[in-house]
């Protein structure tokens, strides 16, 4: 009798555990990192030529594709120049977002191959003939990052999106998660512990589990 | 296991008001004061600090946004916390020109005093180690509800080990429990507050009134009380519970009046401590309904509802489809009951935009439907006279709570034109869930019974992984 309850026990957990892995295998993700803005107020209105920087922005993550909320006020959006520089100003990348496209709306573009562990500027140029509104937030949003125009710093931070052209499944990314997941967490706390109860949990708990339902016996 | 797991995963600040029971917490922990509406820092720097670096609140709510995962940014912290003064501690717990007051001060003190005592054996380290010292420490009151649930159902069904296992496994893997009793969240004691209650009451009604039992049961009710606002719906259930059993041994040898009445200050006397002090700080001693100019549970004179929005009209249209001949209540959405009680009581994660997709709740809906159908069925089958007074007892404390959180949600509609409810306030009737799905095993055939069982405790871990899953892919991915 005790049995039957610890067989449907475990078929529901091996079962239920190989579903979660095959939807994580086939959940493919290409975001690697964003500067954490919502865009909800235009935050940079470039005239045709005009250029707004925002910097510094930590890179924890390799990407290849920066994307731009954009819009242009009554008209189709205008073609944008989006370069990437080094802290010192060393260009890393640039790419361009074709105009004619609704606003406003999530425009990406590559840009090449930045690596990670840097500090980096993102300028966004207006290359079309008319003004383009860049969407972000209040200055607050993306500390200590900054957006400057006509070389002075704006009160508002733009909201950018920094992508890879290969996703990877959701699966493939749990070392990331876990090294992501252990920053802004107690010294004691890293990528080792949430290995640790991760496998506790997936193992241990299902086992202990176990034993309690074995050791459930009803009085008559 | 799974709550340190999920009290570590999910980001700071990432949990329904977590910053400002966090503001809350540090404020007493530090300068032994409750949070207040005079001008001031409503954080501390130290907070406020930590939350911009951690990007806390632009992710809060907006799916497109992702916490900080820049090793380069979390030094920039570190060095920015290095700068701060040696007061920027326990300066908030004011009012600023741009947050305002803290929202969650008008809860009363229990549970932030409770997680002070994390706060303080973290006090050596940074503002993380002790945001996350308290949130684990958060964890072991989803352990008195869950071993509270057990007692419960033991207690109505005799020592029936599967059942006890069962119900109680539902509660402790529940997962907007554990989301919630994983962050800082005054829900979390709330939740075992209740469930010690549910367990005292039925134990009195079973075995009669001691005076152990009976100022247990109305002390636990004062902890809900000093907890929250919503404790206050213990009350009328635990009033029922206390006069049955005095009037039951009204013929016996006991002290009866003795006891009830020694129960009663158990009750009485913290709680009218708590709102004397809470009068002489001036300050509400419950959280504010809207509409009602004040911390009080009745309406003002002249706090009435607009025209056209009736209370008839919004209880129907929370729970049924609207006629055609009743008028429109603003700000309720179809069917609120499901989108509310059911879809953000079971799994909605972060500020509540964490989801699975939506048939996922269909079937979580039709379990929940299904489990109290069993415990109505296997009432009836019974058909003991020793059943009613505790069925009476969950009745009058699940509606007398129902009744509160649609009181509020009715002012804040007809006042300010929004929602109020979320599906974790009925959270502290889990446990009665978890007997209810006990209830519900006992009604199968012994050999299918073992079987439901073990199929009910995976199906709960298998949901609890898919959640940690969830909130993986939503802040890490």
């Amino acid at each position: 009798m005790r049995s039957s309850g610890l067989a449907a026990l475990v078929a529901t957990v091996v079962c239920g555990l190989i579903a979660l892995a095959l939807v994580a295998e086939r959940d493919d993700r290409a975001l690697a990192f964003t500067t954490g803005v919502v865009p909800s107020i235009p935050a940079a209105e470039l005239r045709s030529g005009e250029t707004v920087c925002q910097s510094p922005i930590s890179v924890p993550q390799g990407f290849d594709r920066v994307s731009v909320q954009a819009g242009a006020p009554g008209s189709l959006g205008q073609p944008l120049e989006v370069s990437v520089r080094s802290a010192e100003g060393r260009r890393l990348g640039r790419g361009r977002v074709p105009g004619g496209y609704f606003g406003p709306s999530a425009q990406a573009t590559t840009v090449g191959e930045i690596a990670a562990g840097q500090k980096i500027s993102v300028c966004v140029r207006d290359a079309g003939a008319r003004k383009v509104a860049l969407y972000g937030n209040a200055g607050s949003a993306a500390l200590p990052s900054a957006a400057v125009q006509r070389g002075r710093a704006l009160d508002t931070d733009i909201t950018l999106v920094f992508r890879n052209r290969e996703p990877h499944s959701m699966l493939s990314l749990v070392p990331e998660i876990f090294e992501r997941a252990s920053l802004f967490r107690p010294g004691w706390v890293g990528p080792w512990l949430f290995w640790a109860l991760s496998a506790a949990a997936l193992l241990g708990v299902p086992l202990l589990l176990a034993r309690a339902l074995t050791d459930s016996r009803d009085e008559p | 296991m799974l709550g340190v797991l999920w009290a570590l995963l999910v980001p700071p600040g990432q949990a329904p008001d977590e910053p400002a029971h966090i503001g809350y917490a540090q404020v007493l922990a530090e300068d032994f004061r409750l949070p207040d509406e005079a001008t001031g820092r409503t954080f501390s720097r130290e907070q406020e600090t930590a939350q911009a670096f951690a990007n806390v609140d632009q992710t809060a709510q907006v799916l497109a946004t992702r916490p900080e995962w820049s090793e380069l940014a979390y030094e920039d912290w570190r060095r920015a916390q290095a700068k701060l003064p040696d007061n920027a501690r326990g300066e908030g717990g004011h009012a600023d020109t741009f947050r305002g007051a803290n929202p969650a001060r008008a809860n009363p003190p229990l549970y932030y005093l409770w997680e002070s005592v994390a706060y303080h054996a973290a006090s050596s380290g940074d503002f993380f180690d002790r945001l996350y010292a308290m949130r684990i420490w958060s964890v072991v009151l989803l352990l008195v509800a869950t071993t509270a649930t057990w007692l419960l159902i033991g207690e109505l069904a005799g020592p029936r080990r599967s059942l006890q296992l069962a119900g109680a496994a539902l509660v402790g893997m529940q997962p907007m429990a554990v989301f919630v009793s994983s962050s800082v969240n005054p829900d979390a004691a709330l939740i075992a507050c209740f469930a010690l209650a549910f367990w005292l009451g039925a134990r009195v009604l079973r075995r009669g009134l001691t005076l152990r039992d009976g100022v247990a049961l109305c002390g636990v009710t004062a902890l809900a009380v000093l907890t929250k606002g919503t404790g206050y719906a213990l009350v009328p259930g635990v009033a029922l519970v206390v006069g049955l059993s005095a009037w039951r041994a009204r013929a016996g040898r006991r002290p009866t009046a003795l006891v009830a009445g020694a129960s009663a200050l158990a009750l009485a006397v913290p709680v009218g401590v708590w709102l004397v002090l809470a009068r002489s700080l001036d300050r509400a001693a419950v959280n504010e309904v809207p509409g009602t100019g004040g911390g009080g549970g009745a309406a003002a004179a002249g706090g009435g509802s607009p025209p056209g929005v009736n209370l008839i009209d919004y209880l129907w249209q929370f729970y049924l489809p609207k006629l055609p001949f009743q008028g429109n209540v603003p700000a309720i959405d179809r069917l609120p009951a499901f989108d509310v009680w059911i879809k953000t009581g079971w799994a909605a994660f972060g500020w509540l935009e964490v989801r699975f997709p939506d048939p996922v709740y269909g079937v979580l809906g039709a379990v929940t439907v299904l489990f109290l159908a069993g415990a109505v069925a296997l009432l009836v089958r019974r058909r003991r006279s020793e059943d009613l007074a505790p069925v009476a007892f969950f009745v009058v404390t699940a509606l007398a709570l129902l009744a509160g959180l649609h009181w509020i949600e009715f002012k804040s509609i007809s006042t300010e034109g929004v929602v109020f409810n979320q599906g974790r306030y009925l959270l502290p009737l889990l446990p009665l869930l978890g007997a209810a799905a006990a209830a519900s095993l006992a009604l199968l055939p012994t050999r299918w019974r073992m079987h439901a069982t073990g199929f009910l405790i995976g199906a709960a871990f298998v949901l609890q992984v898919f959640s940690l899953a969830l909130i993986a892919q939503r802040f890490y991915a």
